[in-house]
C-alpha cells in the first residue's frame, strides 16, 4: 500500500505540477497504478470513461453551465440587481446585501459560483464603485456571495458528486437549499454589523425609494421566479429529471433572455460554444479521475483507509476535522471542482462507512468547495472579480475582503455538522 | 512574462501548423455545440411527447448520453491546444523562463503520453463493439460510431499536447 501512496502523491505532484491538464495528470497516475500495482489492468480505464460520460445524470452539466452562460449574456442579472437595488436601501450595508440577494436569486438558475460571481459582479461592481462603496468590501462580499451558486441548487458540484457516488441528485439538490439560505443570511448578518458600526464603508443613500415602488420592482422579477420555480419544481416534486429539468430551463431562460431580457441569437450561439468548451474542460478532469478512482478501488484502497482509521479509534468527527484541513490545504492549489473530483473516490467511502449520511456529506463537500473558490492563489472566484474590478483590487486584496465570508463557510460546515437536519429536512419531508 | 519566438523559421512552421490545427479542431468544436443544441432540443422534444402526447421515447436517454460523449470528444482537441484545461499553474508561473520552458515541454510530453496510452487502450475495446455490432440496451442505437469518436480525438488532442510542448519550448522569456 505504501508504493500505491509514492506513485499517487509523487505522480500527481510531477504531472499537475507541471502545468499539465489536470484530467490528463490524473488519467495518467490512474494508468500507471493500474499498469504497475494493479497487474496490468489498464483495460478497465476505457470502460469507465465511457459509462461515465454517458450518464444521463451527468449530461444535466453541459446543460447548467449553458443555462449560466445564457443567463450571463442576456441582461437578465442587471434586470435582476436594479430590482433589487432598493430593496435594502434603509439597512446599513445597502447594495451590498443586494449583492448576496442577487447572488442567491441568481444560483437558483445557475449552477456555478463562477458564473454567478462573474454575472451579478459584472453589474454591481461598476455601480457600486460610482456611488462611492468600499471597492474591497463589495469585492469580498461578491466573492462571498458567488459561492451561493455552488450550494443553491441546481448545483454542479451536487450534481458530479451525485453521479459519481450514485447518490440521488434531486435529493442532494434539496439538501442544498437550505444551507445555501442559511450562509445566505449569515452573509447578510455580517455585513450589517460591519456597516452598522464602520458607516463609512457605504454611501448614506438620501433618495429613498418608496415601498410601494419596491414591491412594483420585486412582483416584476415573475418571469425570473418561475424559471426557478420551473427548474427546481419539476426536480422536487418528480415530474422531470434533473437532465430533463436542465434541458427545459435552458429552453424557458431562452425565452426569458429573449423576451425579458436582450438574448440574440449571435449571443446564444456564444453561449452554447463557449458551455460545451467549458464542459470539455470540467470533463476531462472528470475522465482523468474516473481512471484514477478505478485504480483506488481496484486496489481497496478506501477499505484500507477505513480499516487503519478503525483499528486506530479515531472517532467520526476527528476524521471529519481531518478531511476538512486537507479539503482547506488543497484548495490552495486546486480549483473546486476538480478538488472535488479528484477526492470522492476515497473520502466518500471513508466518511460513509464511518456513518455519516452521503446526502449531508456531499453538502459538506460542497461547503468545503465553496471555500477553495474564495482561497487564494488558485481561488476562482477571486480570479473572475479581480478581472471584473480591472485589477483595480489585487488578488491579495480580494482575498482579505473575502476572508470573513471565508470563515463564516467554515463556520457553516461546524453548524451542519452539528445540526445535520438543516441539510436534511428537506429530503426527508420532500422525496 | 512576455514572450518571443528563439528562432524564426521554426517559429513560422510552428504556427502556421497551429492556425491550421486550429481550424481543423474549430469545425470539430462546432459539431460539438451542434452536438450540445441536439441535446436540449431532443429533451424539450422528449418531455413534450411524454407529458402532451402520452408517447415517450425509448431512446432519448441513450441518444442524450451518445451525443453528450460525442460532444466532449469533439470539443476537447481545441480545449487542449488552446490551454483552457484545469490546470495547476503555482509552480510553473514561479520557475525562472529557461526552467519554464523545459517544463513546458516535459507537459506537452506528458500530455501526449497519456493521449497515446489511452488510445491504444482505445482500439481494442472499438474492435470488440464493430465486430459483434453492439448497440444500446433500449434504442438499440449502433454504438461503434460513436465509440470511435475517442480513439480520433485522443490523437488529435494527442497532436495538441505536443503543439503547446513543442510551442513552449520555441518560447524564451524575455
Amino acid at each position: 500500500m505504501s508504493l500505491f501512496w509514492v506513485v499517487l502523491v509523487g505522480g500527481l505532484a510531477v504531472f499537475a505540477g507541471s502545468g499539465l491538464a489536470l484530467g490528463a495528470a490524473l488519467g495518467l497516475t490512474g494508468l500507471l497504478i493500474l499498469q504497475f500495482l494493479a497487474g496490468g489492468a489498464t483495460f478497465v480505464a476505457v470502460d469507465a470513461v465511457w459509462n461515465v460520460l454517458n450518464s444521463f445524470t451527468l449530461s444535466a452539466i453541459p446543460l447548467f453551465i449553458l443555462l449560466g452562460e445564457i443567463m450571463l449574456r442576456s441582461g437578465v442579472s442587471q434586470k435582476i440587481y436594479t430590482a433589487l437595488s432598493p430593496v435594502f436601501q434603509r439597512v446599513p450595508g445597502g447594495l451590498l446585501h443586494t449583492n448576496i440577494a442577487v447572488c442567491t436569486l441568481f444560483g437558483a438558475v445557475s449552477g456555478s459560483s463562477l458564473s454567478t460571481a462573474a454575472a451579478v459582479g459584472s453589474v454591481a461592481y461598476p455601480e457600486m464603485t460610482k456611488l462611492g462603496y468600499d471597492r474591497k468590501m463589495v469585492v469580498g462580499s461578491l466573492a462571498g456571495g458567488g459561492t451561493l451558486g455552488l450550494l443553491i441548487p441546481p448545483s454542479l458540484s451536487l450534481l458530479i458528486y451525485g453521479a459519481l457516488t450514485e447518490t440521488s441528485i434531486g435529493r442532494l439538490f434539496l439538501a442544498g437549499l437550505l444551507p445555501g439560505l442559511l450562509f445566505a443570511a449569515m452573509f447578510m448578518g455580517y455585513i450589517y454589523f460591519r456597516c452598522r458600526y464602520r458607516p463609512g464603508l457605504v454611501r448614506d443613500d438620501s433618495s429613498k425609494v418608496g415601498r410601494g415602488a419596491i414591491l412594483l420592482n420585486i412582483l416584476s422579477l415573475w418571469p425570473f421566479v418561475l424559471l426557478i420555480l420551473t427548474i427546481m419544481g419539476s426536480i422536487a416534486f418528480g415530474i422531470a429529471t434533473p437532465t430533463e429539468a436542465a434541458g427545459i430551463g435552458v429552453i424557458a431562460t431562452i425565452f426569458v433572455g429573449k423576451f425579458w431580457g436582450v438574448l440574440t441569437l449571435k449571443q446564444l450561439v456564444e453561449s452554447l460554444y463557449a458551455a460545451i468548451l467549458l464542459y470539455a474542460s470540467i470533463a476531462f478532469v472528470v475522465i482523468g479521475a474516473t481512471i484514477l478512482a478505478q485504480a483506488v478501488s481496484l486496489l481497496g484502497v478506501p477499505q484500507a483507509i477505513l480499516e487503519t482509521v478503525r483499528a486506530a479509534n479515531l472517532e467520526p468527527v476527528t476524521v471529519l476535522a481531518a478531511v476538512v484541513i486537507i479539503y482547506l490545504v488543497l484548495g490552495c492549489f486546486f480549483d473546486g471542482l476538480s478538488l472535488m473530483i479528484m477526492t470522492l473516490p476515497i473520502v466518500v467511502p471513508l466518511m460513509v462507512g464511518l456513518g455519516y449520511d452521503a446526502i449531508w456529506l456531499g453538502v459538506i463537500i460542497t461547503v468545503m468547495i465553496e471555500i477553495g473558490q474564495v482561497t487564494p492563489p488558485v481561488g476562482l472566484n477571486l480570479s473572475v472579480l479581480v478581472s471584473v474590478t480591472k485589477e483595480k483590487v489585487s488578488l491579495g486584496e480580494a482575498a482579505m475582503a473575502a476572508m470573513p465570508y471565508w470563515l463564516i463557510l467554515l463556520s457553516g460546515v461546524a453548524i451542519l455538522t452539528v445540526v445535520p437536519q438543516i441539510a436534511l429536512l428537506l429530503p426527508s419531508k420532500l422525496m | 512574462m512576455n514572450d518571443q519566438p528563439i528562432d524564426d523559421w521554426h517559429s513560422t512552421a510552428l504556427k502556421r501548423c497551429e492556425k491550421w490545427l486550429t481550424s481543423l479542431f474549430v469545425a470539430l468544436a462546432v459539431l460539438a455545440a451542434i452536438a450540445g443544441a441536439m441535446i436540449v432540443g431532443l429533451i424539450g422534444i422528449s418531455v413534450a411527447m411524454r407529458y402532451l402526447a402520452y408517447a415517450p421515447f425509448r431512446f432519448t436517454e441513450e441518444l442524450v448520453g451518445l451525443l453528450m460523449t460525442g460532444a466532449f470528444f469533439l470539443a476537447l482537441p481545441l480545449v487542449t491546444l488552446r490551454g483552457e484545461h484545469v490546470r495547476v499553474l503555482i509552480l510553473v508561473s514561479n520557475l525562472p523562463g529557461h526552467v519554464t520552458r523545459r517544463v513546458g515541454v516535459f507537459a506537452g510530453l506528458l500530455g501526449l503520453a497519456f493521449c497515446l496510452w489511452f488510445f491504444a487502450l482505445c482500439l481494442p475495446w472499438l474492435e470488440f463493439a464493430f465486430d459483434r455490432t453492439i448497440k444500446t440496451e433500449v434504442g438499440r442505437l449502433l454504438m461503434y460510431p460513436w465509440m470511435a469518436v475517442l480513439p480520433l480525438s485522443m490523437l488529435l488532442t494527442g497532436v495538441a499536447f505536443l503543439m503547446r510542448g513543442l510551442l513552449a519550448g520555441n518560447r524564451k522569456a524575455r
